[in-house]
């Protein structure tokens, strides 16, 4: 066509016409473009990766998707209240285990739903570590402004991090089923940078890694619940050798790391001589029997003492569709270590705990002494004192003396005592599912997460209970020192403990109405910000956040939140409604959501937490 | 002006094929594994989106070959707004998206009256609505279905118009049908003919046009008066003119009301408009089975001698896969998926001995049948899902599977059983042999033989390398368990030669502080395991450990034992063993990963043998009693609920 053409059939359009063909031609262009809505992390995420090598050879990562925007707003926020960012950073498990990556279908009108999805070719989704603004009075409270994704190891199952984060720490992450520690660096948050990992072959006389703690020299114990990878003898560090029944069975062991991962010392936690055959049971048999298997894990250096706390071999063993495990492959044992050479513990002494008032012939899956998940230590110079707690039998013990060669420990608590301001229709504590168990920094006040009960955990007839947490007055048992006489021996001290035992100081139910839905961990804020600006460690903490953590029944979405809860001068403690879901702008923040900003991998699993602040916000 | 039309549609059509291919990504992956991929869209939102497209269609098309009066347009532009609001209303489109489309009809409805404005216009609504159809696929049917829709729109336009070029456009929109038809399928005819949804809607997009030409060719052959010929002129002053009635009265678009003819001829007009609108109907019901094709999965697997065969199929509403073994005739192993609502695999427990890898079997109930002979499925120790062993006889065409609720029937083929003995997938190692059989078919391949008909150089050497490791730990003896395979007698034969050159005892009837190593088939070793785990109870057993051979990776396996230790020359935590697992779950929700299949996939797919190492394995619950706070029963995992970690470095 000529240009004359052309000419005489621009001419013929009028002025009209040309911008309606124009706008006509925008929009079908707006309209057909696609758009890509694979990995739908914002546009401006960039993410950034740092890779370090593992012991096999093989590079392990962590990739930060630190969301700008976020951050931004977070920075801005804290100046404009006049402080500086506080984290939440959560170890959390990405949940489903054929999550996408394949770039999907577009949204266009007439374009069907949902992307063309379900095509599962590439590899789960990652775990991660989410860090989310949690500076009070903050209007981004709540935001997650970046998550750090771990690789390539995929379905670690994210379980604990050391209880409490002080300035310089790194953080030690176990995975469950990857038997890996990863050793994160915070210095600058909110991005994290990966300064090791230890892999399973690195600690071949141990298996399923639990709980940390950091000691002041940066270094870190780790209890390994399970057995040694290979049955039979192994030989650890300084030259114990034990027997074990395989991985993730008995005995368990004592990590120590240094802030890059190196594995220290392995250290066993069984003893040389058989354990009490009758309560510790092992599948498979061990010639030596043995309840060592660690899962609790806190330390008073001062006092050259470290404490474990022994709940059951990991392992899964049904034997019959109809017939329960053995109650004693859960453990009724504390141990005490002397750490006076920090590499070198050694278990010194071995305690069961006693049964208590309710315990019997019966049931004795929830006599008092059953599982001993957690333990916490007392923290002020003068203390002695050492809490541990029963998931199974609900109940606290305590015992006054930790550094003594024969620690006596009591039952001083009945979590019957407290269940009612859970749940009013509940009448045991029996059960209860309880998980975190922490000293406040001045031993006045002990807090504990408990789950609530499963229905039907305790026969027929029982319906289950919520689950919240407890904070306990302790000050009169604490600071009776070795002298403390509190000891739960009758039925009637299971509501009513008696004098110089610790008391209801506040409950709070977490999911009031849904049994089993409570929470099970939980972090104090140990940080305060200072007169001059750059937090520092307080005594005193304000408020403390905890990890609900199940999967409902019914299969549908369970509670994956993580919550704030305030703490008043009185000690009442009350949920931080403030701290709310950016995306559903309810109270806590909900892991299950489509997206994050290192992509649309959908719902997580939060398992542990820590207030940290970046290395430049403390002294 | 037709060639710039046709230009600028042909300019649009080759940009917005560029976009498209620029922009999807074609999944790579077996077409097996599509066809068990359909969209999660619901009635609702394919219903909007095929009234989206053919009011669309109605808009743009008649605009498009100037018969911008057609009394159809204004009320299809108003129908497919609607429709663009409906779909972005629904979430099914972005509001930007569905605003734009809008304004798009709004602007062929408004500049219509604009020759070339309005062709313009019109050109972008057509591209526009082609790529809308087409962008929820990828490869040749992409572009198929996108030079489909254009043709459709087209077709329709010149139907609408009544005019003689709507024949070839039918015709040419036929012919797009039959391309597609052999390019996607489906190949069988029962699965054309209803066996599978897809199959009645790719004939309708090939059909419809078919009789819609032939429609137009009988309107044209009863408009003027003594000339029926195809290639009569065509009305000359239709709209291109610009707009308003048509000069002459050849030309007798839908609902023009155009009455003026004299009386003899009102009769024809009439029977033409009739002819020309079930015509224009046939086109648009065509255009709506192009625009629902999207909704589907794609064709399945077509039976082949010497294959497995992996089939969706569907029984009162419950979608499952049946697997059917290579056969020749005779006893063929079949395997059928859980029904969603079956539940989780239930691979987590270490039954007692005798009983199966799952208790109270899901899904009871269930046969499969072929020429008189039926068999039903049941559970097979080791293995996932459940399996029937079918007598089929040689002329056999189809299988019919009966459960509670209905019946479904799947096309099979007699003939040669390639590599894969069919004894042996008669035999105990038949699951795990119909395991390899799938991963070569997902990595492409055209057939393996049966794993356990002889024992690899690469499972020698894992043996071999984990035998002298174990001694190097200081394993004092070893107890060999195996069966009457060839590669388990091998297998048996490696590793006392192995062991007698490292100076290991093998026990000839088994001690408590000997090393259990299993060298048998899926079944055996299952139920080997369970028994050792019982008595271990009671008794130390095998307190050296036990130990699998490589082939018996596999959860059905592992969770029988308390914890046991393997060789393997991959690592199921990487990426790619788990990307294998994962598109596992694509095709059943009962998936179980076993390293015959990803071994067979990885040959396929040209990975190369790795390092040997030794893991172990266990199932952990460190929250019993709390349903689903650790582990659950994910479909896919290597060892759902549990740790699969290496224990080793590389073994040397």
């Amino acid at each position: 066509m000529s240009g004359g053409r052309h000419r005489r059939l621009l001419d013929r359009l009028s002025v009209r016409a040309k911008i309606a063909t124009v706008v006509g031609a925008l929009a079908v262009i707006a309209g057909a473009v696609v758009v890509p809505t694979a990995m739908t992390a914002s546009a401006d995420i960039v993410p950034q990766r740092q890779t370090i090598q593992g012991s096999d050879g093989k590079d392990y990562w962590v990739e930060n998707h630190v969301d700008p925007s976020a951050l931004k707003a977070s920075q801005d926020a804290a100046r404009g209240i006049g402080t500086r960012p506080e984290y939440l950073v959560v170890w959390a498990g990405d949940e489903n285990v054929a999550d996408t990556a394949v770039p999907q279908v577009k949204k266009l009108p007439g374009s069907l739903a949902k992307p063309l999805d379900t095509v599962r070719n590439a590899a789960p989704g990652p775990d991660f570590m989410a860090v989310i603004d949690a500076t009070k009075g903050s209007p981004t409270y709540g935001k997650v402004v970046n998550t750090a994704t771990v690789g390539p190891l995929v379905e670690n199952e994210p379980h604990h991090m050391q209880y409490a984060w002080h300035k310089g720490n790194k953080i030690f992450a176990g995975g469950l089923f990857t038997a890996a520690t990863y050793v994160f660096d915070v210095s600058k948050l909110p991005a994290l940078g990966l300064s090791g990992i230890s892999l399973p072959t690195q600690t071949a006389c141990g298996s399923v890694p639990d709980a940390y703690w950091v000691t002041k020299d940066g270094n870190a114990y780790g209890t390994y619940m399970g057995g040694p990878i290979a049955p039979g003898p192994c030989r650890y560090t300084n030259g114990e050798v034990r027997s074990g029944n395989g991985f993730a069975g008995a005995p368990g062991e004592v990590v120590r790391f240094d802030p890059t991962g190196k594995k220290i010392v392995e250290a066993p936690a069984a003893t040389t001589t058989p354990e009490d055959p009758k309560q510790c049971l092992n599948l498979p048999a061990l010639s030596n029997p043995t309840c060592a298997n660690p899962h609790g894990i806190q330390v008073r250096e001062d006092l050259r003492t470290m404490v474990t706390s022994d709940y059951a071999e990991p392992r899964t063993i049904i034997l019959d569709p109809v017939k329960a495990p053995s109650p004693n492959l859960r453990r009724t044992t504390v141990r005490t270590w002397d750490i006076s050479d920090p590499d070198h513990p050694e278990v010194r002494s071995v305690k069961y705990l006693p049964v208590g008032p309710r315990s019997g012939a019966e049931d004795p899956l929830h006599n008092e002494n059953r599982a001993v998940m957690e333990t916490t230590v007392t923290n002020q110079p003068g203390n002695k004192g050492a809490f541990a707690m029963t998931m199974q039998g609900g109940a606290i013990y305590y015992t006054a003396d930790m550094t003594a060669k024969d620690p006596v420990w009591r039952e001083v608590y009945d979590l019957t005592a407290a269940v009612k301001q859970i749940d009013p229709k509940a009448d045991t504590g029996s059960g209860l599912n309880g998980g975190w168990l922490q000293t406040s920094p001045d031993d006045k006040t002990l807090y504990h997460a408990v789950m609530g009960r499963q229905p039907g955990s305790l026969g027929k007839d029982d319906k289950g209970t919520a689950g919240g947490v407890i904070a306990l007055d302790i000050s009169k048992l604490v600071g009776a020192g070795v002298n403390a006489t509190c000891s739960i021996e009758t039925t009637a001290q299971e509501t009513d403990p008696g004098p110089g035992c610790p008391t209801l100081r506040s409950a709070l139910p977490i999911n009031p109405g849904e049994t089993a839905g409570g929470p099970h961990w939980g972090a104090l804020d140990n940080l305060e910000l200072g007169q001059d600006g750059f937090y520092r460690e307080t005594e005193n903490p304000t408020r403390l956040s905890t990890a609900n953590y199940f999967v409902a029944r019914t299969g549908l979405d369970g509670d994956h939140r993580v919550c704030m809860v305030d703490i008043a001068k009185d000690g009442d403690m009350s949920l931080d409604r403030d701290f709310k879901d950016e995306v559903t702008g309810e109270p806590c923040v909900d892991f299950n959501r489509a997206n994050w900003p290192h992509g649309p991998f959908g719902n997580a699993k939060p398992h542990s937490q820590l207030f940290v602040t970046a290395d430049g916000d403390i002294k | 002006m037709t060639l710039l039309i046709a230009g600028l549609l042909g300019l649009a059509t080759v940009i917005a094929l560029v976009g498209l291919i620029a922009t999807s990504a074609t999944p790579a992956v077996s077409p097996v594994v599509l066809s068990f991929v359909g969209s999660a869209a619901g009635v609702g939102p394919v219903l909007a989106r095929v009234l989206l497209v053919v009011a669309s269609a109605l808009v743009a098309g008649p605009v498009l070959v100037g018969a911008p009066r057609v009394r159809v347009v204004a009320p299809a532009a108003g129908v497919a707004i609607t429709a663009a609001a409906v779909t972005a209303g629904i979430g099914d489109a972005a509001w930007w998206a569905a605003l734009a489309h809008a304004a798009l009809v709004g602007a062929v409805l408004v500049l219509r009256s604009f020759p070339t404005a309005g062709r313009v216009a019109s050109v972008l609504l057509t591209v526009a609505v082609a790529v809308e159809i087409a962008i929820v696929r990828w490869g040749a049917a992409m572009v198929l279905e996108l030079l489909a829709a254009v043709v459709l729109v087209v077709a329709l336009g010149l139907t609408v118009r009544a005019s003689r070029y709507a024949v070839i456009a039918s015709a040419a929109a036929t012919a797009l049908g039959v391309v597609l038809l052999v390019v996607e399928g489906p190949w069988t005819v029962s699965d054309l003919l209803g066996g599978t949804a897809r199959g009645p809607v790719v004939l309708a997009q090939l059909l419809l046009p078919l009789l819609a030409g032939a429609l137009s060719l009988a309107a044209a052959h009863t408009s003027g008066a003594g000339n029926a010929s195809l290639l009569a002129p065509s009305d000359s002053s239709a709209p291109s003119s610009g707009g308003g009635t048509p000069a002459t009265h050849d030309v007798v678009s839908l609902a023009s009301g155009d009455s003026s003819d004299a009386l003899p001829a009102r009769g024809r007009a009439t029977r033409r408009r009739e002819l020309v609108r079930v015509a224009a109907g046939a086109l648009g019901l065509g255009l709506a089975a192009v625009a629902v094709l999207g909704a589907l999965p794609t064709s399945p697997q077509s039976p082949e001698p010497g294959r497995l065969l992996v089939r969706p199929v569907t029984v009162a509403g419950q979608s499952m896969a049946l697997f059917v073994a290579p056969t020749a005739g005779g006893p063929t192993l079949i395997r059928l998926s859980s029904a969603p609502s079956d539940g989780p695999p239930s691979h987590s427990m270490g039954a007692m001995g005798g009983m199966h890898g799952g208790h109270d079997m899901p899904g009871a109930g269930w046969s499969i049948a072929a020429g008189g002979q039926d068999a039903t499925f049941a559970p097979r120790d080791g293995a996932p899902g459940r399996w029937a062993l079918l007598d089929v006889p040689a002329d056999t065409r189809e299988l019919t599977l009966t459960g509670p609720g209905g019946t479904a029937t799947v096309p099979v083929v007699i003939g040669p059983t390639g590599p894969a003995d069919p004894a042996v997938l008669a035999g105990p190692d038949g699951p795990e042999c119909a395991d390899a059989l799938l991963g070569d078919l997902l990595g492409g391949g055209r057939g393996v033989a049966c794993p356990s008909t002889a024992l690899s150089p690469a499972d020698a050497r894992a043996l071999t390398l984990a035998v002298t490791d174990l001694r190097g730990r200081g394993l004092p003896s070893l107890f060999l368990v195996g069966d009457d395979s060839p590669r388990s007698r091998a297998a048996d034969a490696l590793v006392r030669d192995t062991a007698a050159r490292i100076g290991l005892p093998v026990s000839a009837a088994p001690t408590p502080d000997d090393g259990l190593l299993v060298t048998s088939g899926w079944a055996q070793a299952r139920r080997t395991l369970t028994g050792t785990t019982e008595q271990a109870t009671r008794t130390p057993t095998f307190t050296g450990g036990v130990f699998l051979a490589p082939w018996l990776l596999t959860s059905g396996v592992l969770s029988a034992g308390a914890s046991t230790m393997l060789p393997l020359g991959f690592t199921p935590q990487e990426a790619e063993p788990r990307g294998y697992a994962a598109l596992l779950t694509t095709i059943s929700d009962d998936a179980a990963p076993s390293s015959s299949g990803y071994l067979a996939w990885a040959r396929e797919q040209g990975r190369p043998d790795g390092d040997v190492r030794l893991f172990g394995a266990a199932t952990i619950d460190v929250m019993p009693g709390m349903p689903g706070m650790n582990h659950g029963d994910r479909a896919g995992a290597w060892l759902p609920g549990g740790a699969l970690v290496p224990m080793s470095g590389p073994l040397s």
